[in-house]
């Protein structure tokens, strides 16, 4: 049976419903200040929003390596690593080709 | 960016997020053809656009389901190597598909989806949950009914459903979209989940599953944050309003009109892919 517990999912449900919020407000503000004029800073401060959208995700899988780490589940934290592999991969494949 | 062009991306991202709630669906297999269709955006801007949007909706909409006790945190993550495996291929070719190539994927996307929509997902029969079997370690239980009972299930065939997730996250990276069409019948057909615990799950994967071409069309400078941004904001408001709206309407009737918006949206992308211009040949 998946025992993934109550716990973990009530964590993670809090940690991506705020974070995203958080990161929407963070867009919203970027996007007003351009519209009032100041560009640069609101250039910086979107784009700090949708890269706060991109990180939840990644700290989600952080935290889940986390959880299979204390309940000393090797195989899934083996899975999550790969999964942050993978993510850092094409990552660094983007930077290399930009 | 002008305002009026950031409440166009907002109106038209508010208006296919929430298209796609009242549907149970993701949003970016909406916002991509009109994003194109009606702002003229190159295809590449409104799939990177759509890809951020992707995984904001799917961070914002997995809360609930996680609350719920649907979500089967293992499988995921099981899952989500296929679907990142798929996306990372994905970025790799995203610069050597032509235009025309993106068009006509989205297009025979659009047609599947609407197909999909015309098959109601019917429930399999219970499993005998006692029965050992490979992916044990995966089988879990759901609350299901008014009185919470928690229903037993198993998963079957991982390896099939391994296949198919690949898949979609290679059409995720290529599209910008959350691959719904892809992941439902690996998980309902293939991992034979229980629909509620599929939706969830496949909610609470696509956020990883984007990131992991989000992230690399980020780091090559693809996104472009003033389009992306009023996306992302439309995109996480219609999701939340779908949500809320799919309690209250008859999604069986929306269906028809729904299966109506995405073959003529396929018709435009096909249209594009083989290069016509519509409005030259309307105005002769």
């Amino acid at each position: 049976m998946d025992s993934s517990g109550p716990r973990i999912a009530r964590s993670l449900a809090s940690l991506l419903s705020r974070g995203t919020w958080v990161a929407s407000l963070v867009i919203a503000a970027g996007l007003l200040l351009g519209w009032a004029g100041k560009a640069t800073a609101g250039s910086v401060t979107t784009t700090a929003g949708i890269l706060l959208v991109v990180l939840l995700p990644i700290i989600r899988v952080v935290t889940v390596l986390g959880y299979f780490r204390t309940a000393g589940e090797r195989k899934f934290m083996a899975w999550c690593i790969a999964v942050l592999a993978i993510i850092a991969v094409s990552v660094v494949a983007g930077l290399n080709e930009s | 960016m002008t305002l009026a062009l950031g409440a166009q991306l907002f109106s038209i991202s508010l208006l296919s997020s929430l298209l796609g709630g009242v549907l149970g669906m993701a949003s970016g297999i909406f916002i991509v053809p009109l994003l194109v269709g009606l702002l003229s955006l190159d295809i590449r801007t409104a799939i990177t656009a759509s890809i951020i949007s992707v995984v904001a909706c799917s961070c914002g909409g997995a809360g609930a389901a996680l609350r719920a006790g649907l979500v089967n945190i293992r499988l995921a993550v099981v899952l989500e190597v296929a679907t990142t495996l798929g996306a990372l291929s994905g970025v790799l070719v995203f610069g050597l598909v032509p235009q025309s190539g993106l068009y006509g994927l989205f297009a025979a996307i659009l047609v599947l989806s609407a197909y999909q929509m015309l098959q109601p997902r019917r429930e399999l029969a219970e499993h005998d949950v006692s029965a050992s079997h490979p992916w044990a370690a995966f089988d879990g239980a759901y609350p299901d009914g008014p009185d919470g009972r928690r229903v037993p299930y198993r998963v079957e065939r991982l390896p099939l459903g391994m296949g198919l997730m690949y898949g979609a996250g290679l059409v995720s990276a290529l599209l910008g979209i959350g691959s719904g069409v892809l992941k439902i019948p690996a998980m309902d057909t293939a991992l034979r989940l229980p629909i509620k615990v599929s939706t969830a799950t496949s909610t609470f994967m696509i956020g990883v599953t984007g990131v992991a071409s989000a992230g690399a069309y980020m780091a090559r400078g693809l996104v472009a944050p003033l389009i992306a941004g009023p996306v992302v904001l439309g995109s996480v408001l219609g999701a939340a309003l779908g949500a809320h709206l799919m309690l209250r309407l008859s999604s069986e009737r929306l269906r028809i009109f729904f299966v109506a918006v995405l073959v003529l949206l396929a018709l435009e992308m096909f249209i594009k892919a083989f290069g016509i211009d519509l409005r030259a040949v309307l105005h002769g």
